[in-house]
Formats: C-alpha cells, sequence, structure tokens
C-alpha cells in the first residue's frame, strides 16, 4: 500500500478566481489520473488561495503547471489545525449561551452590548436584546457578528 | 459567477448542478443557493473526507446558510 502522507499546500491564485481554478484543477487530476491528489479545499473568507492535500511537492507542481490565474504554491505547509478552523466552522457555536453578555461586531448595531435571548444553531443566528437602546429591542443577527463580552 | 452553476444539498451539503432534482449523495431534494466554500474529493483516502463525515469523493460546500 502507499505510505499515509498528507500534506497540505497552499497555491496562489488571482483573486475571486479560486472557484474557478479548484474546479481546473479537479479536471486535470481527473483526466491525467493523478491519484496523489486527495483533496483540493477552496475556503471561503480567504482570498487568492487554495489548499491542496497531497503526498508530495513534486505532484502539486505537476497539478497546477500551465493552469490559468494560478500564481505559484506557497512556501511551506499549511498545519493540520488551520485545516481543522476551515473545514469546521462550527467550533465558535457553543461558545455562545442563552443569557450570555455579548457584543455584537457588525451591523448597524456594531460595538454594542446585547444579552443572547434565543440561540438558533441550526441556522446559526443569535436573538439579542440590546442593552444600550432606550426601549426593549429584539434583533436577529448571524452568530459570527457577535462575540462574548469580557466579563467585569 | 461559479455559485450559480452549483445548488447545495442541505442536508449533506453536497454541490450539485442546478437542474438535478434530487442530491446524487443523499437522495434528498432540498437545496440552496446560498453557499461558500468548496471541498472537492478526489480520493477516498482523503483525510478531509473522514473530517467532514463525507460518504464518497464529491463536491461539498463547507458553510450552508
Amino acid at each position: 500500500m502507499e505510505t499515509k502522507i498528507r500534506n497540505y499546500y497552499a497555491i496562489k491564485v488571482t483573486g475571486g478566481q479560486e472557484t474557478n481554478v479548484g474546479l481546473m484543477l479537479e479536471e486535470r487530476a481527473k483526466t491525467n489520473n493523478i491519484n496523489e491528489i486527495y483533496s483540493i479545499i477552496v475556503p471561503p473568507n480567504l482570498k487568492g488561495y487554495v489548499i491542496v492535500e497531497a503526498s508530495g511537492p513534486h505532484v502539486v507542481k505537476l497539478l497546477i503547471s500551465g493552469i490559468r490565474n494560478v500564481r505559484g504554491v506557497a512556501q511551506g505547509l499549511v498545519p493540520k489545525d488551520d485545516i481543522l478552523k476551515i473545514v469546521s466552522k462550527k467550533i465558535v457555536g457553543p461558545s455562545i449561551k442563552e443569557g450570555d453578555l455579548v457584543e455584537v461586531t457588525a451591523g448597524p448595531f456594531r460595538g454594542m452590548q446585547a444579552q443572547v435571548i434565543k440561540l438558533n444553531a441550526d441556522k446559526e443566528e443569535v436573538v439579542l436584546n440590546i442593552l444600550e437602546s432606550a426601549f426593549p429591542l429584539e434583533v436577529t443577527i448571524p452568530i459570527d457578528q457577535v462575540k462574548p463580552s469580557k466579563k467585569s | 459567477m461559479a455559485k450559480s452553476v452549483f445548488k447545495a444539498c442541505k442536508n449533506c451539503k453536497a454541490l450539485t448542478l442546478q437542474e438535478d432534482a434530487v442530491c446524487p449523495v443523499c437522495g434528498s431534494s432540498s437545496f440552496t443557493d446560498d453557499w461558500e466554500g468548496m471541498i472537492i474529493i478526489l480520493n477516498d483516502q482523503s483525510e478531509i473526507m473522514q473530517l467532514i463525515g463525507a460518504k464518497k469523493p464529491w463536491r461539498y460546500a463547507i458553510n450552508i446558510k
């Protein structure tokens, strides 16, 4: 059997073309039967890079040579912890509970303190009560737009 | 835009073409166009495939709304 080496290489691509490059790399790996490419990751919120899971740098060079919008391989490897963070976004979810004080980080209520009334984990939304408002104000915002405020 | 080419299965996050009626991976028929990030599994020995719990090599979305 083959050895169990899994390395993650970051490929520099033209900004905005990440998905297209990912699909082109997939086509090339399939048509040329490059078996040492295990997966291709197009991360959200990471502009200009596509990550390839491969056994070694020579395979990645073979995969990307001559493909449009590819600017080369970034130096070094991507640590597996970073891949875990990209692939499973849900880690941030359980840190917020109902009743917690949070700070809104985006949108019209940015910078305001709020209390979590309801947590909707499926839709990744929270219902908040804005504490700095003069009257009771409930808003529903995505969970990634709040962060736990420091406890005094 | 590439996003309009694919839709994501709400059940297993598999990306499929807009004209497909059922998900080719799990057979579900609920889809969403609001997805981001893509994982293309090419080989069933992939480490990522085990991490995301995918059943077969396919294109998957990372986040769906």
